[in-house]
C-alpha cells in the first residue's frame, strides 16, 4: 500500500492534476489520437484494386457504377455508404461513360475502437472488422448526411484542437448510419 | 440518499440531484424550463450545459456576476455553486442537458493537459454565442429532439454525437471569449474551489489552501461556506467522490485502487465518503449504474481488451504471437488470454487466426496466388498450418474453397 502510495504522489507531482477521470492515459497510447483523412474524387474511369491497413467509408455522391470486393461485384449508386475493412480488396468502376463522384473517407483502427468503446451504446467491434457493409440510404436522409459529410470536410481541413474533436463526433454519426440501414452485401454467407 | 445533507440542496431545475442521476442524463435528454423568479443556490454533482434561448437575468457563479441573456451559453460543473435570477416581468427560457462525469471526460478530455484542465476550470463559464453560432446550437436541439423519437442504437449514437458536438461548440466559443476579453473578475473563493478541485487528487490539507492564498485556515472555511454553503472538507470529499464516480465504470480497476487514486490516504475513509454521498457502497454504484437503472450503460469498459484487440487487428499480417503481444502490451499471457475470454469470448490465438483466415480468404478470392504465398502474406508460418486452420474454419480445403467461388461467382 505504502509504496504504491509513492508511486501515486510522484505521478500526482508530476502532470496528473485532472477535473474528470483522464481516459487518455488509460487508453492505450495507440488509439488516440485520431486519424482521419478524407476527400472528394471524381472517378471517369476504373480506379486500381486496393486494400489500405485502415477502416475505409465511401459515400456516393453521383452517379452510378460497381464496387468489387473481394471478386464479388455489388451495384452502387447516390446514397450508397460503404465500409470497408483492411482486408476487403476493392475496385470501384463507374457506369459507361459518366463520372462516379465519391467520397473517401480513412479511419484508423484506433478511432473506431475508441468509439465504439463508448458506455452508451453497444457496438461488436469484432463483427465490425471482419463484414463488409453497404447500405442505401433514404431519400430524407440523404440530405442531412450529405450536410454531415460537408462539415466532416470543412472540419478535416483546419487545424484546430476542437475540430478534430468535431471530426470524431461527425464520424460518429456516420457509423452510426450502418446500425440503421440494412447490410446489403452478403459477405456473412462466404 | 437524500437525508444526506450535502447532496440535499434542491437543484434549481426541479429536479433534485439524484433525480437528476437516475433519469434525465442516462437517457441523454435535453430539457426546457422556463424561470420566473430567483432560485436559491445549488450545486450540481455533475455537469450542465445551460443554454438561454430568451429572457434576461443574472446568473451568480461562486460568488461571480455574469449576465444573461438571449444567446449565452454556459457551462456549470460539479465544483460550481450557482445562482440563477432573472430580471423582473424578463422571465428565462432555458435549455439544458446533463453530462455525466464520465461522458465529459469520454468525450472532451482525450488529450488534454494540466493547462488545458485550469483554462476549463479558470475562465468564465458564460459565453455568448453570436448569431450565426445561435443557429447551429438552435439546429442541434432540433436534430436531438428528433433523434429522441427513436429508441435504436443508432439515435443513441447519433445523440452522444450531438452532446459532443454542443460541448465542442462551447469549448471552441470559450476560447475565443477568453481571448477578447483577458479574464474575469475572480473572487477569493472561486480562486480557492479552482485550486481544491485542481488538487483534489493530492494529499492537501486546509492548511495548504490557507498559506497558498495567504490567510488564516478559519478564512478559507468562510469563504467557501459563503459561496457555496460547504466547508473546506465537505468540498474536497465532492470533489475526489465525483472523480471516483468517473473511475467506477472502468472494471478493470478495484475500489481501493481508485480510492488512493483519487486522493484517499485511507480505503476507510474513502468507502466512508462515498457512502455518505451516493448512498452506497462503491462496488453497489458501480452495479448500480451498469446493470440495474432504467437506461444501464454498456457492460463497464474493458479497455485491456480493447487494447488488445486493436494491436491484433492493426498487427496480424506481421510475425505476431502471443509473446509479442504480452511484450508490446506489458500484460502476462495469461491475463491477455482471460481478459479476451471474459470480454470476447475468444482467446489470442483464435483471434489471430479468424483475422489471418479472413485475410487468406479475401486474397483466395481476389488473386491467382499459390497457397504458400498466401500462407506467407497473411502472417503463417507454414502452408500445412495454414491449411489445417483454414479447414478447421471454413470446412474445405484453400484449393477447394477457390474452386468453390470461381464456380459460384463466374462459372
Amino acid at each position: 500500500m505504502n509504496s504504491k502510495q509513492e508511486t501515486m504522489d510522484k505521478n500526482n507531482n508530476a502532470s496528473n492534476i485532472t477535473v474528470s477521470y483522464n481516459s487518455s492515459k488509460y487508453f492505450s497510447p495507440g488509439l488516440l489520437p485520431p486519424v482521419i483523412k478524407l476527400g472528394c474524387k471524381n472517378l471517369s474511369y476504373a480506379n486500381t484494386l486496393k486494400r489500405h491497413n485502415n477502416i475505409e467509408l465511401l459515400y456516393i455522391l453521383n452517379g452510378s457504377g460497381t464496387i468489387q470486393v473481394n471478386g464479388i461485384s455489388y451495384p452502387v449508386t447516390h446514397g450508397n455508404c460503404v465500409l470497408l475493412n483492411p482486408h476487403h480488396f476493392h475496385k470501384l468502376i463507374p457506369e459507361k461513360g459518366k463520372e462516379l463522384k465519391i467520397i473517401e473517407c480513412h479511419v484508423n483502427i484506433g478511432t473506431f475502437l475508441y468509439l465504439s468503446v463508448s458506455p452508451y451504446y453497444t457496438l461488436d467491434p469484432i463483427a465490425i472488422l471482419s463484414d463488409l457493409y453497404i447500405i442505401l440510404l433514404e431519400s430524407d436522409a440523404i440530405l442531412r448526411t450529405e450536410s454531415v459529410w460537408n462539415r466532416l470536410l470543412t472540419s478535416s481541413t483546419s487545424t484546430d484542437v476542437f475540430s478534430e474533436r468535431l471530426c470524431l463526433f461527425l464520424l460518429l454519426k456516420i457509423f452510426a448510419l450502418f446500425s440503421r440501414y440494412p447490410n446489403l452485401s452478403d459477405s456473412k454467407s462466404d | 440518499m437524500d437525508k444526506n445533507p450535502w447532496t440535499s440542496s434542491a437543484s434549481p431545475l426541479g429536479l433534485t440531484p439524484s433525480a437528476l442521476i437516475s433519469e434525465t442524463y442516462k437517457s441523454f435528454s435535453l430539457n426546457h424550463i422556463q424561470i420566473k423568479e430567483a432560485l436559491p443556490p445549488s450545486l450540481e454533482n455533475e455537469t450542465v450545459f445551460l443554454y438561454v434561448s430568451h429572457g434576461i437575468g443574472i446568473i451568480k457563479v461562486n460568488g461571480v456576476d455574469f449576465e444573461l441573456k438571449p444567446g449565452a451559453f454556459i457551462w456549470l460543473h460539479s465544483a460550481q455553486t450557482y445562482t440563477i435570477e432573472p430580471r423582473l416581468g424578463r422571465e428565462l427560457d432555458i435549455t439544458f442537458c446533463v453530462y455525466d462525469n464520465m461522458l465529459i471526460s469520454y468525450l472532451l478530455f482525450l488529450e488534454h493537459t494540466p493547462q488545458q484542465v485550469r483554462f476549463f476550470i479558470d475562465t468564465s463559464p458564460v459565453v455568448y454565442l453570436d448569431s450565426d453560432k445561435q443557429q447551429y446550437i438552435q439546429l442541434l436541439f432540433t436534430e436531438f429532439e428528433e433523434e429522441s423519437m427513436h429508441d435504436d442504437t443508432c439515435s443513441i449514437m447519433n445523440r452522444a454525437a450531438i452532446y459532443g458536438q454542443i460541448a465542442t461548440a462551447f469549448f471552441q466559443e470559450q476560447e475565443k471569449s477568453a481571448a477578447k476579453l483577458n479574464n474575469i473578475q475572480h473572487n477569493l473563493a472561486w480562486d480557492m474551489i479552482t485550486y481544491i478541485t485542481l488538487h483534489s487528487f493530492q494529499n492537501i490539507t486546509i492548511r495548504n489552501v490557507a498559506d497558498y492564498f495567504s490567510v488564516k485556515t478559519a478564512q478559507v472555511n468562510q469563504e467557501l461556506r459563503m459561496v457555496s454553503g460547504h466547508n473546506f472538507n465537505q468540498f474536497l470529499n465532492r470533489a475526489r467522490i465525483n472523480s471516483a464516480c468517473t473511475c467506477l465504470i472502468f472494471s478493470d480497476l478495484s475500489a481501493s485502487y481508485i480510492g488512493a487514486f483519487v486522493g484517499y490516504q485511507s480505503e476507510v475513509a474513502f468507502f466512508r465518503a462515498f457512502k455518505a454521498l451516493r448512498g452506497m457502497t462503491p462496488q453497489a454504484y458501480r452495479k448500480y449504474m451498469t446493470a440495474e437503472s432504467k437506461y444501464p450503460r454498456r457492460q463497464l469498459i474493458q479497455s485491456t481488451s480493447i487494447s488488445i484487440l486493436h494491436y491484433v487487428a492493426e498487427h496480424y499480417l506481421e510475425d505476431i504471437c502471443i509473446q509479442t503481444a504480452s511484450k508490446q502490451l506489458y500484460l502476462s499471457q495469461s491475463s491477455i488470454n482471460e481478459e479476451l475470454k471474459n470480454s470476447l469470448g475468444t482467446n489470442f490465438k483464435s483471434l489471430l487466426n479468424d483475422f489471418r483466415i479472413q485475410y487468406a480468404r479475401a486474397l483466395l478470392q481476389t488473386t491467382d496466388m499459390p497457397a504458400i504465398d498466401i500462407a506467407m502474406a497473411s502472417g503463417f508460418h507454414s502452408v500445412y498450418t495454414f491449411s489445417r486452420i483454414f479447414k478447421e474454419q471454413t470446412g474445405v480445403s484453400p484449393k477447394e474453397y477457390r474452386d468453390e467461388f470461381k464456380a459460384r461467382n463466374h462459372g
